[in-house]
């Protein structure tokens, strides 16, 4: 049983670290989706598999670990809710970029931050806070250097 | 005070800002926004002090549902978590005051003060937390206030950074789990005191060790050590300032944190490999912030190399591995928090002045000659030159390195010395590109208001006061240093004297007794 169960958790896990690898940003979620998947599994093995052996008191024993499903429900309460963000993330970036290439959202250290990529972003999902174009002027300049000294 | 509110007391830094974020989220107007959520920072502040004040001689637990402490959940605050809880709290303080001073209309719609009152619950809970997979819980209610925080407002630079910020941060969530689960697999428990007790048990094991190392990877991805790191510098410049400054002077924390406590108190059987690891991760992580600080042309960018610098001195301290090497990384671990909160609080006030992000806006010493002291002053503590508290704390540093007697020690000491100069270097040349020199008049100068000022003013002082009482600080994480030197004091505060009587782990082939009958 520990076995099938190491194989499928290699399996989860290797599937989702390729997705997580790839450039479109629904195979990212995928690839995280799995992994996370492979992870519970996981442990959820740490308990020691038996189909005959229980977690509840109620029932008849021997009994396995009950705490380490504890973990897993947690652990799967905080990946969906991960996940649903991570959605919601992706589906904004698509709006905003007009793509869902990652590779193609460019590397930020070497260019102008507020720059288009390239790519026409959806008009109805423009970013709320356009950076404001205020270049201000020589009078203006003046009275401050007046005002702050 | 008596024993209840006492232990009552490592909940409180928690609950104060869980519980107040929560109101923030009913509408109400931007005046009552505002002071409630400076009121739960100040308030998160008086309790961590309480709770400095309380664990000078004792660990301080909270037993969830009233549990013993390695079945039920507990909340156990020793010297060092404390620490770290004041620390994050006055951080929150002025967050809290730049947000305030700074309005962002679409952002605050959408709830960035509840959201950011959610951050400090997670970071204080990640620093009171007793056990290892509440550590998760922690960091991820940590993590998913902060995800929120980096892409909300949605600009392009903050969802393409914040994309891959998230994911990388979710990769590492994900390997905690798996430790988390191979940590119970191996030792059949969680809380942290029991944990150092079996391991203790067990001796030096090859499986604990490898536990070890899987968690100092995962606390290396947290904290941005060097190959793992790589998210940091994009990530931080993209939020707001105010936001900005927190997450640079806290979140990178909360890993080196872990690693400590992980490290000291709970897996201190088999230092060996978990050390080397650290020198040598520390040891190029800060080459490669000084180096990256040089290469940028961006204010919060320069800062945020210099964060991942900071996060290589601490790497280095802790895997010297001696008391002294503790005591001077503790030491270094309050002034970095503190210079790098005044940094970035400077860095908002000068991109608001000069309307660039840009760092070579020349001659605003002629309008804000306060701030340029002020960053004279930080950017010498930030390299690590007298007469600041940076000094003390790297002298103490590279002492220990210097005690540390191994040729890899020589080597990281040899790279901390170096990376510092090439940091005096970035930050000199942000001084002369921004303040020195005589302002071109083509170039537009805003007015900074005085309450969006006066945060970078108060934290400068902050890390002047530092210098100033640098006697006390050393002596407090000597103390501390001490303490977690044997991991002793806190698996009695946490587990008590009485002898503990476990069952064994059922393994699920028990033989069951046969029912009486036929």
């Amino acid at each position: 049983m520990e076995t099938l169960f190491a194989v499928l958790i290699g399996l989860l896990v290797s599937a989702g670290v390729f997705l997580l690898l790839s450039r479109t940003i629904i195979r990212v979620v995928l690839g995280l989706t799995f992994i996370a998947y492979g992870v519970n599994l996981a442990i959820l093995t740490v308990a020691g598999l038996r189909e005959e052996s229980p977690p509840l008191l109620t029932l008849e024993g021997p009994y396995v670990d009950p705490l380490p499903q504890a973990l897993v429900l947690t652990a799967i309460v905080i990946g969906f809710g991960t996940t649903a963000l991570l959605l919601t993330v992706a589906l904004r970036a698509y709006q905003v970029a007009g793509h869902d290439d990652v590779a193609a959202f460019g590397d930020n250290l070497a260019r102008n931050p507020d720059g288009p990529d390239g790519q026409h972003a959806d008009p109805e999902h423009l970013s709320p806070d356009t950076p404001e174009a205020d270049h201000g002027d020589v009078a203006e300049l003046e009275r401050l250097r007046g005002v702050m000294r | 005070m008596n024993g209840v509110l006492l232990s009552a007391l490592p909940l409180a830094p928690i609950l104060t800002p869980l519980g107040l974020g929560l109101l923030l989220l009913l509408p109400m107007r931007r005046g009552w926004r505002v002071s409630l959520a400076l009121a739960s920072a100040l308030l998160t502040l008086v309790f961590a002090l309480l709770l400095m004040n309380a664990t000078l001689g004792s660990v301080l637990v909270s037993e969830l549902g009233g549990w013993k402490a390695p079945f039920g959940i507990v909340m156990a605050a020793d010297r060092l978590g404390s620490f770290m809880s004041t620390l994050a709290a006055v951080c929150g303080v002025f967050t809290v005051w730049l947000m305030a001073a700074q309005p962002d209309p679409v952002r605050e719609r959408h709830h960035s003060f509840a959201l950011t009152s959610f951050l400090f619950a997670g970071v204080q809970l990640s620093f009171l937390t007793g056990d290892l997979f509440n550590l998760f819980v922690a960091f991820e209610v940590m993590l998913v206030a902060s995800y929120a925080l980096t892409v909300l407002g949605s600009t392009r630079e903050q969802l393409r950074e914040g994309f891959r910020y998230i994911v990388m941060n979710l990769s590492a969530s994900a390997l905690l789990v798996v430790a988390c689960g191979l940590t119970y697999g191996t030792l059949g428990t969680l809380n942290f005191a029991h944990l150092a007790q079996r391991s203790a048990a067990l001796g030096p094991n090859t499986t604990v060790t490898a536990v070890g190392v899987l968690l100092l990877i995962v606390f290396a991805a947290k904290g941005a050590l060097f190959p793992l790191g790589f998210w940091l510098p994009g990530t931080y410049p993209a939020v707001p300032p105010a936001t900005g400054a927190f997450f640079a002077a806290v979140l990178t924390k909360v890993g080196l944190y872990a690693l400590i406590r992980v490290f000291t108190t709970v897996f201190n059987q088999d230092p060996e490999l978990p050390n080397t690891l650290l020198l040598m991760l520390g040891a190029v992580t800060m080459l490669y912030g000084a180096l990256g600080a040089v290469s940028q042309r961006e204010w919060r960018r320069i800062l945020s190399f210099t964060v991942v610098g900071s996060v290589g001195y601490l790497a280095f301290g802790l895997g010297l591995n001696s008391p002294d090497a503790l005591r001077a990384s503790l030491a270094y671990l309050a002034v970095s928090v503190v210079v790098t909160l005044a940094m970035f609080l400077i860095a908002a006030v000068a991109e608001r002045a000069s309307g660039t992000r840009l760092v070579r806006a020349r001659g605003f010493i002629e309008f804000l000659p306060l701030l340029a002291a002020c960053f004279l002053l930080c950017a010498l503590t930030v390299a690590g030159l007298p007469p600041s508290a940076g000094f003390v704390a790297k002298f103490d540093l590279v002492r220990a390195g210097l005690e540390g007697g191994t040729t890899l020690a020589y080597v990281a000491t040899a790279s901390a010395l170096l990376s510092s100069l090439i940091t005096l270097y970035a930050l000199l040349r942000v001084w002369s590109g921004f303040f020195w020199g005589r302002h071109p008049v083509s170039e537009p100068v805003r007015r900074v208001r005085w309450p969006e000022r006066l945060p970078a003013y108060l934290a400068s002082a902050l890390v002047a006061a530092l210098a100033l009482f640098a006697g006390p600080l050393l002596g407090y994480a000597r103390g501390t240093a001490d303490e977690l030197g044997s991991n002793g004091h806190y698996i009695l505060g946490v587990l008590g004297d009485q002898p503990l009587n476990l069952p064994d782990r059922p393994k699920g082939d028990e033989v069951q007794e046969p029912e009486d009958g036929p």
